[in-house]
C-alpha cells in the first residue's frame, strides 16, 4: 500500500457547536496574508515566470516553487509590486504572461501536493481524457452560458495615469482615442503597479484574450472514481447519448467530498476558450 | 476507492491523525484550495480539536 498526498495546507477557521467545522487553505491563501515589502516589489527587464518564482521563494511561508515556470518568454519592462499582497502579485503577473506571450499559451496557477504550479495550460489533445464520464457515471449535468463574463474590449490604467487600450494596437496607445467596438462590453482595470503603456496594454490584452468568448460552463455531477488527482486545465470527455454530448471540456473546479456517501463534480469549460483564469 | 488518512501536525511539530466525520473540498484554477473537515463535537464547546496554523495533510490509501 503506498500513501499519495492530495492536499497539504493550513488550518484558518474554525466553528463550534453540535459539530466542530474546520477550514483549511493551501499556501496560496497563505501569500495573500503577507505584502511586498518595501523595495522588494520593483523588477525590470525580467521574465514573468522568474518574478512570480522570486515572489513565492521570497515569502516567509514554506512553499516548493518547484513547479513554476521560470521562462514564459514574457519579460516584464518595469513594475513594481511593493505593497501588493505576493497573491495579488501573482495574478497581476498571471494576467502579464497571458497577454503579452505570442503563442497564445494560457498559464495558469496552482497547488497540488504542496507545489505551486505556474504553467502552461496542457495542450488539448481531444484523445486523451483525465477521465471519460458516460450516462452510466453522471448524476446529474447543466449547461450555462453566462454573457456577464464575455469582454472584448479592456483599458488597463497604471502609474501615474498610464493607460492603454486592447483591441487597438500597442503603438499608437501613447495618446489612445479607443475605437470601440459596436457593441462593446469594455473592462477598466485600475493597476497602480504597472509602470509604462507596455505592461498596461499587456494586461488589458491578456484580459480580452482571456474573456472574448462566451463558453460552455458544464457542472456535472457523477459517481465518484477511486481517484482525487485531478487538477485544473485537465481534459475530461462527456460521452453522453443521452444529453447529445460528446466532447472534451477543461476543468476549471473540482469539488468532491467524502464520508459514507461519497461524491465528486466539475465544472468544465470548452477547451478551445481561454477565460479559465481571474482577477482580484 | 482508497481510504482518505487526514494528518496533523501542531505548531510544535507533532503530528496525530484524526477522523473526520466529513471531508469536503474545492479546487479551482487561479485560486486557493479550500478544505472543510466535519467532526462530532462530544465534549461540547471549546474541544479544541484543532487550531489555527496546524497544518492538515490528506493522504490518500491507494
Amino acid at each position: 500500500m503506498s500513501e499519495q498526498s492530495i492536499f497539504k495546507g493550513t488550518v484558518l477557521d474554525v466553528s463550534e457547536s453540535n459539530t466542530i467545522s474546520v477550514k483549511c487553505y493551501d499556501g496560496l491563501q497563505k501569500l495573500n496574508s503577507e505584502h511586498i515589502p518595501k523595495n522588494d516589489g520593483y523588477y525590470s527587464g525580467v521574465d514573468a515566470g522568474a518574478i512570480i518564482k522570486d515572489i513565492v521563494t521570497s515569502s516567509k511561508y514554506d512553499l516548493d516553487s518547484g513547479g513554476i515556470s521560470v521562462s514564459t518568454g514574457v519579460i516584464i519592462s518595469e513594475i513594481d509590486l511593493t505593497d501588493r499582497t505576493r497573491l495579488q502579485a501573482l495574478q497581476i503577473l498571471l494576467h502579464l504572461a497571458n497577454g503579452a506571450n505570442d503563442d497564445d499559451k494560457i498559464y495558469h496557477l496552482y497547488v497540488s501536493g504542496g507545489y505551486v504550479i505556474f504553467s502552461p495550460l496542457p495542450d488539448y489533445s481531444n484523445s486523451s481524457p483525465a477521465i471519460t464520464l458516460t450516462d452510466t457515471d453522471i448524476e446529474d449535468l447543466k449547461i450555462d452560458r453566462k454573457g456577464a463574463n464575455y469582454f472584448n474590449c479592456a483599458t488597463c490604467i497604471g502609474k501615474d495615469g498610464v493607460r492603454a487600450y486592447y483591441p487597438q494596437g500597442e503603438g499608437t496607445n501613447e495618446s489612445p482615442v479607443p475605437d470601440f467596438p459596436d457593441k462593446p462590453s469594455h473592462k477598466l482595470i485600475d493597476e497602480s503597479s504597472l509602470i509604462g503603456v507596455a505592461s498596461c496594454y499587456a494586461v488589458a490584452r491578456g484580459w480580452v484574450r482571456t474573456h472574448n468568448q462566451v463558453p460552455n460552463e458544464i457542472d456535472v455531477k457523477f459517481v465518484p472514481p477511486d481517484r482525487y488527482d485531478f487538477f485544473p486545465g485537465q481534459e475530461v470527455r462527456i460521452d453522453s447519448a443521452k444529453r447529445n454530448i460528446q466532447n472534451n471540456f477543461r476543468i476549471r473546479t473540482i469539488s468532491w467530498s467524502y464520508d459514507l456517501k461519497k461524491t465528486m463534480g466539475f465544472k468544465l469549460s470548452d477547451v478551445e476558450v481561454f477565460n479559465l483564469s481571474t482577477y482580484i | 476507492m482508497g481510504d482518505l488518512k487526514v494528518k496533523i501536525t501542531d505548531v510544535n511539530g507533532s503530528s496525530r491523525y484524526v477522523y473526520p466525520r466529513k471531508i469536503t473540498a474545492r479546487v479551482s484554477d487561479n485560486a486557493s484550495t479550500e478544505i472543510t473537515l466535519e467532526f462530532d463535537n462530544p465534549d461540547g464547546i471549546n474541544a479544541g480539536i484543532l487550531k489555527f496554523d496546524d497544518i492538515v495533510e490528506i493522504e490518500d490509501d491507494l
